[in-house]
């Protein structure tokens, strides 16, 4: 490559800019996007994340920068402790069921030669729906004198639950609302990564004697579902730790904080006692959860993209 | 083999009947009088039907008023959404420039920031610009979406090359490409995005609940809690109504357009 | 006794019939292709073989027993895939093993605790020794620890083939193994394909739409065609003595010419004006029938360059000319004379001969030639492509129709 001057074309010969491409292309086209990404998204999450580190309170005018003050306070006070531990809790219950239901439906699903379509419909149904209507119709089915479980309860001799307001049960009732809703989401998407399975693989089996539906789904379904198995893994356990709506609409947080978890306590904290600097620092732990997960799972999802 | 798939109809039915027994429950209150629902007993059907509830969810609980918002907001958001989104996800996807790789990981950070982890800022924003409890709040923040940019994108990569060296032949511009070119080919996507983003909002429950107070402006999710402890007090049946009148609209559309619908929301799968 | 009989085989899919009415026997140790045009039906048939899909009616008998009730890996046959279906998370070791490791009884396959059951181990043993002996055969033997992402489409290739071989199978089934490699692959795959069927002495079926690749691979062709088999026989066979037109048309590269002519009342025949006054009244021992549309079909080496114009010899000019090494394919369109075989009338008829290079060599396009058939080797065809032959019966004999 001839040494040019910058800038200057001299003639007859050519300027190096012309061999590479500008730095910017229509900046019309590309502001509002990138203006709107920052002014709502990358700014305010940086933003939040620098509230974190102070004590401040919405409407205050004073701020002071007290480092890790809010995280400490989240790991040592009691409630925030319990917080945490309920979104766990709740975690760990319905992570796994949401998953292998949907699995075991998706599996069933796609095991029928007609009427696939009609019980995707039913599935799905839930997804659609406004979670706080259908928290409030399920508050009444589980209403502890006249909702319907009751009345079944009643029929076989047992004393009714009270699902809403008992501490060693409400978590789990919260938790099974979210699966109502939730697992039609992951079925369908099981059932796409089922349709991906090549045909002749399984064909393949039966030749080679793997006749059983066990032997099918150990040796071709399972390992190839690995990648979708994975990101349902993790959008599970992200949609999970988000279960916002069913806590705020039917127990805030009670009995006596057995329902409390991760963002009611951002809500209340940060909405209701105006503790704005506590409030960002779940945010941002919240935040450095979710994105540890997904870049993780983007990690195993590079290895098995190059997989056929 | 018969057999076999009258076992998996048998256990997908059990299933279905709770899947399904919120809706036909919710349908079923909706249309009761008082003295039955607190009836302690088991009905589907009630003994005398009762629309005043859903009179009642219209007038005194507005619900009209929520489902008008909600269409209102759904719709904005969704149209500054496109508005933002395609122009971007068009130069991202066809153009070459330096910034380009700078830019896409811009975009792909942002969807990996959770909406909760905004919140609080952004509502601060709301409030310096005067706009807490309005429509625009609603809308604002989500005029653009990462997501839209990155599925756009993707869909734009792949558009035939000929087609637009074809049109610019014929002496088109870039606005006519992407508008008149693009944009009408790229329907199903476009679509199915449209989908996804008008079933989130309405569904969103959060962030109305921060920044609107009055019923008036109030999204059907709010809406809903206000009900509560609101005028009707602990009127179920009306609630049931309400809940009925909010759930319909989604619902229905999904079951005219299911496959679109599931398409749409179920493309976070794709990456 | 016969390893693989068909008799009667059938197969509809809803309205639409894709196998018409199949009967074939293949003896022990025979490599028999079933080729044809797309939707022919060869595949579908290759799969009932396999057991992949039941017949609508008929029977598959291998080895005697009749095997319509049973699984493909009941049937003991191997299959080979287009795609070569290899289990992608598996190493070429464990793809080879899998039909071996399925063969085991059940509770080998428990994971962990199995290894405590003697069966296990002995399972272990066994195809510590057979998979790699296998792999070798095939020229894999440094990749058993490898993926399949990892190897090239001919290495993909062999441990499908080393995967059917492992299980000594009656019957090994092979569905265009051959069509995802390119042409020097290719090749070396069929040759390998060839000595490996040497050396283990099997009993092949095997798929192509390549009729080349059937000709120079079987002991026996069966071209098939809109469900129907059109004939069965050596490729020899097949290329000298065509059942019907269709088969003379697939047979033969490049394509036999086909001349439609309509004979008189006399039994001779116009259509090409004097050109046709040299052909016999009898061909292939028959007479020419009166009053009939017909097919003469000539192959190109039937054809002959002449220096001069002749009686019956065609003459036209050179279309064009294709340089082949050895020899010379020259495409001539005779002149004044109108392609009138599925009436397009617009398209001008053309001749394709053979002619050695030292000929060609001096050819150049648009020269004016002359052609002189040798009528000895000409084949008649009447109007429902059914060949006039002395020998008709014997040959149709095995195709009922």
């Amino acid at each position: 490559m001839t040494l040019v001057a910058p800038g200057r074309a001299r003639a007859g010969i050519r300027v190096k800019s012309r061999d590479r491409p500008p730095w910017l292309i229509q900046p019309l086209y590309l502001l509002p996007a990138f203006f709107l990404l920052l002014v709502f998204f990358v700014v305010p999450a940086l933003t939040t994340i620098g509230i974190s580190f102070t004590d401040w309170q919405l409407g205050s005018s004073s701020i002071d920068f007290i480092g890790l003050e809010n995280y400490r306070e989240l790991f040592t006070d009691e409630v925030y402790r319990k917080s945490l531990i309920n979104t766990l809790k709740l975690d760990l219950f319905v992570v796994p069921v949401s998953f292998f239901l949907a699995l075991g439906l998706a599996l069933a699903i796609n095991g029928l030669n007609r009427f696939q379509g009609f019980w995707q419909t039913v599935y799905f149904l839930p997804v659609t729906t406004t979670l706080v209507a259908m928290a409030q119709v399920w508050s009444w089915i589980l209403h502890p004198q006249f909702g319907m479980v009751a009345q079944l309860f009643k029929l076989f001799g047992l004393t009714p639950i009270n699902w809403l307001n008992d501490q060693s049960v409400v978590l789990y009732t919260i938790g099974f609302i979210s699966i109502w809703q939730l697992v039609g989401y992951y079925t369908v998407l099981f059932i796409a990564g089922l349709l991906n399975v090549p045909k002749d693989l399984y064909e393949a089996a039966l030749i080679d004697g793997a006749r059983s539906p066990w032997d099918k789904f150990c040796h071709v379904t399972w390992p190839m579902l690995g990648p979708t198995s994975l990101f349902i893994f993790i959008i599970t356990i992200i949609k999970s730790s988000q279960i916002f709506d069913t806590v705020k609409v039917l127990t805030q947080g009670g009995p006596n904080n057995a329902s409390e978890i991760l963002l009611y306590t951002l809500y209340s904290e940060g909405f209701e006692f105006f503790r704005t600097g506590l409030a960002s620092a779940i945010a941002t732990l919240f935040f450095a959860i979710m994105l540890l997960l997904t870049l993780y799972q983007m990690r195993v999802f590079e290895k098995y993209v190059h997989y056929r | 083999m018969k057999k076999r798939e009258l076992f998996l109809h048998f256990i997908l039915a059990i299933g279905g009947v709770v899947m399904l027994t919120p809706f036909i429950w919710m349908l079923s209150l909706s249309v009761k009088p008082e003295n039955e629902i607190y009836n302690a007993q088991i009905k589907l059907f009630p003994q005398q039907w009762d629309w005043a509830n859903y009179t009642e969810a219209f007038v005194d609980a507005h619900v009209g008023s929520f489902i008008i918002n909600g269409a209102i907001v759904t719709l904005g958001i969704l149209l500054f959404q496109y508005l933002s989104t395609i122009p971007a996800a068009y130069v991202l996807a066809r153009k070459d420039f330096r910034l380009k790789g700078v830019l896409f990981s811009l975009v792909l950070g942002v969807l990996l920031i959770p909406p909760q982890v905004t919140a609080i800022p952004v509502y601060l924003l709301m409030g310096r610009l005067g706009l807490i409890n309005t429509t625009w709040a609603l809308i604002l923040p989500f005029t653009t979406s990462a997501f839209g940019i990155f599925l756009f994108r993707q869909s734009f990569k792949a558009f035939p090359q000929d087609l637009i060296d074809a049109a610019r032949v014929d002496g088109a511009n870039e606005f006519y490409i992407l508008w008149s070119l693009i944009v009408p080919l790229s329907l199903p996507t476009l679509a199915a995005f449209g989908i996804f983003s008008i079933v989130v909002h309405w569904n969103d429950l959060f962030w109305p609940l921060l920044v609107i107070y009055d019923w008036e402006k109030a999204t059907p999710p709010l809406g809903i809690t206000f009900f509560e402890g609101g005028d009707s007090g602990d009127n179920v049946g009306a609630m049931m109504a309400a809940a009925t009148l909010i759930v319909a609209p989604l619902t229905i559309a999904f079951l005219i357009a299911r496959r679109r619908f599931i398409q749409g929301i179920t493309m976070t799968g794709i990456k | 006794m016969a390893n693989l009989e068909l008799k009667g085989i059938s197969k509809y899919f809803g309205a639409s019939q894709a196998l018409s009415n199949i009967y074939l026997t293949v003896e022990d140790g025979e490599f028999v292709s079933l080729v044809g045009p797309s939707g022919c039906g060869k595949t579908t048939l290759l799969r009932i073989i396999a057991g992949l899909e039941t017949a609508s009616e008929g029977d598959v008998v291998i080895a005697g027993q009749i095997v319509n009730e049973l699984d493909p890996a009941q049937r003991n046959v191997a299959m080979v895939f287009q795609s070569y279906a290899l289990y992608p998370h598996k190493s070429v070791f464990e793809n080879i093993a899998f039909p071996l490791r399925m063969q085991a009884p059940w509770f080998t396959r428990i994971p962990i605790i199995s290894h405590l059951f003697k069966a296990r181990r002995m399972l272990e043993a066994h195809l510590q020794e057979r998979v790699p002996q296998t792999a070798d055969l095939m020229h894999l033997g440094e990749l058993l620890k490898r993926k399949p992402r990892q190897l090239s489409g001919g290495q993909r290739q062999r441990v499908a083939l080393a995967r059917a071989m492992v299980r000594s199978p009656q019957l090994f089934l092979m569905d265009e193994p051959l069509s995802n490699l390119d042409a020097k692959l290719r090749a070396d795959m069929r040759a390998e394909i060839i000595e490996l069927r040497r050396r283990l002495g099997g009993t092949f079926i095997y798929v192509t739409h390549d009729q080349s690749e059937a000709m120079t691979m079987s002991d026996r062709v069966v071209l098939m065609h809109e469900s129907r088999i059109q004939q069965i026989g050596a490729p020899s066979e097949l290329y000298d003595n065509p059942a019907n037109l269709f088969v003379a048309e697939f047979i033969g590269n490049p394509k036999i010419n086909t001349l439609t002519v309509q004979s008189s009342t006399a039994g001779e025949l116009h259509g090409f004006g004097n050109h046709l006054q040299g052909v016999p009244e009898h061909i292939d021992g028959v007479a020419v029938p009166v009053r009939e549309a017909l097919s003469l079909c000539l192959r190109p080496e039937a054809l002959r360059l002449l220096p001069t114009q002749a009686r019956d010899a065609f003459t036209g000019r050179i279309h064009i000319l294709e340089n082949l090494g050895n020899e010379f394919l020259v495409i001539v369109h005779p002149i004044g004379e109108v392609e009138n075989s599925g009436g397009d009338t617009t398209k001008p008829m053309k001749l394709v001969a053979r002619v050695a290079a030292t000929v060609g060599r001096l050819l150049h396009t648009g020269d004016t030639v002359h052609l002189q058939p040798d009528w000895s080797q000409a084949l008649l065809f009447n109007q429902d492509g059914f060949r006039l032959h002395q020998a008709t019966t014997a040959v149709l004999e095995e195709v009922r129709v």
